[in-house]
């Protein structure tokens, strides 16, 4: 079994990080807790508190981290989905071109926020609704779902923005 | 090349004359270019299954929420054929059983599977006349009155007078195509050209035609055999033999 995992991984290139770069994860933790983050309440008492002169651009940083929230949900999906599907038995190959794919619709999915147009209180609730909505109908329980989700998440996200011109075309 | 009617079960013929499958394959054929309204209610039939719909009215709730837009001073109202379509989704699920199932479950997945078999079928139909065959359904057999197919196809199309014909199996997950499918179609396309007909082949599916593209690759299935998923259903519309 450990001798497949290793196969696997390598094939994949997915083995464990390097003792280092293990090491530089931690350190990039220690400062994500450091610095200025942005957590729901930071996030609302910023753009009750800001002063109006720079209350718009306090609602396009709220903006894009509903999108990167969205592209960070692809890709633990894309997490869950091969560990699934390892433990489902799915083909390989299969796994390894599907994960291929989600690289570059991750990509396409981060491109959104350059083009966000959203810088109004109602425009910015829309966007939260529309987030919350497809996050919760593209929760899986297996890696067949997952496996589906990959491909339609960040089609039925754009198009969904791009419908309600949330963002530039 | 004639067209018969299948033996097949009577679940699935009353599958697919029920009222509420019907509704929701009429809605989504008249909408086919609505990505966002296709893939949702594609990915909600595919996990809303028999066994487990548990979050049904939740999933269809999200779908809602996607199409509850507001201006400054109003809700804008949800489209009515969205509400409408999601009332008829819903009753799909909380039909009583009828008495040929023997448990609600079965009752459910064949419906699920009859609201893609009339979906295809209304994307086509249109493409067919008085004098020519639609259906779903069905088993084509050859001039000598040798079935063709061994099982029944999911959608068949058959055009005498332009010497055309279309076969598709219709499938809601990639997975569940298998190896006897790809035979048929492939025995069909050969046996059509045989009688200089015409013909496209294919599988239709709810996957993403990506999956099921690979799906085929995997199963080694004849290079005859397209692929339309939910991101190409709309392709259905238009003849194969025109472009």
């Amino acid at each position: 079994m450990q001798e497949k995992q290793r196969t696997n991984d390598q094939k994949n290139h997915l083995r464990p990080l390097p003792s280092h770069e293990r090491y530089l994860v931690a350190e990039i933790k220690k400062a994500f807790q450091a610095i200025t983050s942005s957590s729901p309440e930071q996030i609302e008492q910023l753009i009750l508190t800001i002063p109006a002169q720079c209350r718009e651009a306090a609602i396009r940083l709220a903006a894009q981290q509903f999108v990167y929230s969205t592209t960070l949900h692809m890709l633990q999906l894309a997490s869950a989905f091969y560990q699934h599907a390892e433990e489902e038995d799915m083909d390989e190959d299969e796994r390894d071109e599907t994960l291929r794919d989600v690289k570059m619709e991750a990509y396409s999915l981060m491109d959104l926020t350059r083009r966000l147009a959203v810088d109004t209180p109602e425009t910015l609730a829309r966007l939260a609704e529309i987030t919350e909505s497809i996050q919760d109908l593209s929760q899986c329980r297996s890696a067949e779902e997952m496996h589906s989700w990959l491909y339609d998440l960040p089609v039925i996200y754009q198009e969904s923005l791009e419908r309600e011109q949330l963002v530039q075309a | 090349m004639k067209l018969v009617h299948a033996d097949g079960h009577p679940q699935q013929q009353w599958a697919l004359t029920n009222q509420y499958a019907q509704r929701i394959a009429n809605i989504l054929n008249e909408h086919i270019e609505d990505v966002v309204l296709v893939r949702t209610v594609a990915q909600t039939l595919k996990q809303c299954t028999g066994e487990w719909h548990d979050d049904l009215d939740r999933k269809l709730s999200k779908i809602r929420v996607l199409y509850t837009r507001r201006n400054a001073e109003e809700n804008i109202p949800v489209p009515d054929h969205v509400t409408e379509l999601l009332q008829a989704i819903h009753e799909l699920y909380h039909q009583p059983r009828s008495a040929l199932y023997s448990d609600l479950k079965e009752q459910i997945d064949s419906l699920r599977g009859a609201v893609l078999e009339r979906l295809a079928f209304e994307l086509i139909k249109h493409r067919y006349g008085e004098n020519d065959e639609c259906a779903n359904s069905r088993r084509f057999v050859d001039r000598y009155g040798k079935v063709v197919t061994l099982q029944e196809i999911d959608l068949a199309a058959l055009s005498h007078h332009r010497r055309q014909l279309e076969g598709y199996e219709c499938k809601l997950k990639a997975l569940s195509i298998e190896n006897h499918d790809c035979v048929d179609l492939a025995y069909l396309y050969r046996s059509a050209l045989e009688e200089d007909y015409q013909a496209q082949v294919g599988v239709i599916s709810l996957e993403p035609s990506r999956l099921v593209e690979r799906r085929l690759r995997r199963l080694s299935a004849a290079l005859c055999i397209h692929t339309f998923g939910v991101d190409a259903l709309d392709e259905l519309q238009y003849s194969p033999f025109e472009r």
